[in-house]
């Protein structure tokens, strides 16, 4: 036998029935090409949102190699609610943590209030006070855009010294440079000494960038006057082994505020990967829904190919029979109806994808939207439409190839 | 040129055969233009697919050019039908979505050797089509479809040319036409074996071959009849 490939013959002929039938090629393709459209954009958007959540979480807690210990009980469990009423955290249970459990290596401190007054250049407005140890913006891993933070000599002084947000630098100094600067905040003159790079939005969407941080010693004694604190953000020296951590951070605040069950806390401790697993959670079930459409659009167009091609291994019986006649083989035959079937999912995936990754790029840049491409997603589900035009295809084309030529040719008589 | 010994077909299954053709013992030789002739059903469209190694015979033997095609496999008769053998149609079975060309490149497609654009172009010119090649079948008569039909039966220069009612869908005058290409064809040494009801048609061809079910019941050729005349 001749070793004459069948390939190249076929592409040929299925390129010229796919160009020269559109509407019924549109009809194989179009479900597909959906389908590809759909799994690319939604996890585009899922991919995004999950990213997004993630960047806003690490600029909101600034580590992840931290436990984050606050007032109030598990009832009230969440994100840091600072300036809120519950007063059960103070210095003494830190400084306890820090001396007894050993992961532990360092810890911050923080008061916050919400709303106080700033005023400057004849300005005002309001910001988010924080009062922070000095060794905050270390743990966080914050960087400065000016000057430098405060110090722990700053902090025994009780200086009147701040260190503040990129919105704020940007809406009491515009162009200036704040660095020794006055600033009215909370009633109390302070001078700024560094200015925070900025760090966009937090997981609720409000800005990160309008706060002003004094040394934590300086809330305490001068600005809000109390001894209780509404967040800890304890560094640990292994942060593999958060959860055990967790648990003795737990049982020593239990023991300290002598809570006994039934009791319930009066305080609890979070890690980021805690907060973060639940936001992705939300997000994966969104995931697995949109995936599932895509999913659902790809089998519809398989089954929508295997159809339309058997019904063209029925219809074309003539066009069969005569190719057979002039000298096709059956693999001849095979090969064109395969080729159509594999061109026809070849076309739907690119078109498919090559709109997915268009929409997600317009939409990433003209609706700023935390879109994403996902190449492995958008690649696979390309490859997965392939898949299906091969295995759709394949039935059909065998099923026309069977054919004995001269049933095929009596059938048009 | 073919030999056919003791050949039966019968279709259908186990149970129930239906006989096409009970035993037929035909020999044709090099450069003859043989008509078939028989009613419906009288199994002359059979004979002619055996002859076309579109089928196999169920019983018997066939020798074309010394060659056994009766145990030939699927692959090895489609290489004897592209290399050998010319078909011709009823109702044409032209690509309807390819031009009058490429319908005549159709058999290159499956050929080692396929025949270039100017072989086409020369078989075309031999029909009188060639300033039809970029046609659509679509846009061409029936006379003119035949006639692009008959160049891809032409293109890869067969030794034999097989015609299945080629006027059966033409009026009387183009199928007059087409009867005098295939009669032009003859002339040039070409073996060809059409299959007609038409007894008018039967009469351009030099023997007349009548089938009733399923076997020769006559055999006459022309020039004998001619020389008797005398």
């Amino acid at each position: 036998m001749s070793a004459r490939s069948v390939w190249p013959g076929a592409c040929r002929t299925a390129l010229r029935t796919i160009r020269r039938t559109k509407g019924r090629s549109l009809a194989m393709g179009l479900t597909l090409a959906i389908g590809v459209l759909a799994i690319t954009l939604t996890i585009a958007t899922g991919e995004g949102a999950r990213r997004g959540v993630e960047k806003s979480f690490r600029s909101m807690l600034g580590a992840f190699d931290v436990l984050l210990v606050q007032p109030g009980g598990p009832a009230m469990r969440g994100m840091a609610r600072p300036g809120s009423s519950v007063t059960t955290l103070n210095p003494g249970d830190v400084a306890a943590i820090l001396a007894t459990v050993p992961n532990v290596r360092e810890a911050s401190m923080a008061q916050t209030g919400f709303d106080a007054g700033v005023e400057m250049n004849g300005k005002s407005g309001t910001t988010s006070l924080f009062g922070v140890t000095a060794n905050w913006f270390a743990i966080r891993g914050d960087s400065f855009q000016a000057g430098a933070p405060f110090t722990s000599a700053d902090e025994s002084a009780m200086a009147r010294v701040a260190v503040i947000g990129s919105d704020v630098a940007r809406t009491y100094f515009g162009d200036a440079s704040p660095i020794g600067q006055h600033l009215r905040v909370g009633g109390t003159d302070v001078i700024v000494v560094g200015v925070l790079a900025p760090n966009g939005a937090g997981p609720g969407g409000a800005s990160l960038d309008n706060i002003v941080d004094v040394p934590f010693e300086t809330t305490r004694r001068r600005i809000f006057n109390r001894d209780n604190i509404e967040l800890a953000t304890l560094k640990l020296a292994n942060a593999a082994q958060w959860a055990e951590t967790e648990a003795s951070v737990n049982s020593l605040l239990r023991e300290r505020h002598a809570i006994r069950p039934p009791t319930l806390d009066d305080f609890h401790v979070t890690s980021p990967e805690a907060l973060i697993a639940r936001y992705a959670k939300v997000d994966s079930t969104l995931r697995t829904a949109f995936f599932w459409v895509g999913f659902l659009a790809l089998a519809i167009g398989g089954v929508i190919v295997a159809n339309l091609m058997f019904t063209a291994a029925t219809a074309r019986r003539q066009e069969i029979g005569t190719r057979r006649a002039v000298g096709a083989t059956q693999r001849d035959i095979l090969a064109q109806f395969w080729m159509e079937a594999i061109i026809v999912a070849l076309l739907a995936a690119t078109v498919g994808a090559g709109i997915g990754v268009a929409l997600t790029r317009a939409g990433a840049s003209m609706m700023r939207m935390a879109i994403e491409i996902s190449w492995p997603v958008t690649l696979g589900a390309s490859a997965g439409t392939l898949a299906i035009g091969v295995i759709a295809g394949y039935f059909p084309a065998r099923k026309a190839a069977a054919e004995s030529p001269s049933a095929a040719l009596r059938t048009s008589e | 040129m073919i030999s056919l010994e003791h050949v039966k077909k019968s279709y259908g299954g186990r149970e129930r055969p239906v006989a096409a053709l009970s035993d037929v013992s035909l020999e044709l030789g090099k450069g003859e233009f043989v008509a078939i002739v028989g009613a419906s059903g009288s199994g002359k469209t059979t004979l002619l697919q055996i002859l076309g190694a579109l089928d196999l015979p169920s019983e018997g033997s066939y020798v074309l050019n010394g060659q056994r095609v009766d145990g030939l496999d699927d692959d090895e008769l489609s290489a004897l039908r592209n290399r050998t053998i010319g078909f011709v149609f009823q109702s044409f079975n032209l690509l309807p979505r390819a031009s009058a060309l490429e319908n005549v490149l159709t058999p290159g497609l499956y050929s080692d050797t396929p025949p270039t654009r100017a072989d086409a172009e020369l078989v075309m010119r031999q029909v009188g089509m060639l300033h039809r090649s970029s046609h659509m079948p679509s846009e061409m008569s029936g006379g003119e479809q035949q006639r692009i039909a008959i160049a891809r039966a032409l293109v890869m220069r067969p030794q034999l040319l097989l015609a299945d009612e080629p006027t059966g869908n033409l009026d009387a005058a183009t199928g007059d036409q087409i009867m005098n290409v295939l009669s032009e064809l003859h002339r040039s040494g070409l073996t060809i074996v059409l299959v007609t009801h038409d007894p008018v048609v039967a009469s351009r061809a030099e023997r007349t071959i009548t089938i009733r079910d399923g076997r020769i019941a006559s055999d006459e050729r022309r020039l004998a009849r001619q020389e008797a005349v005398q």
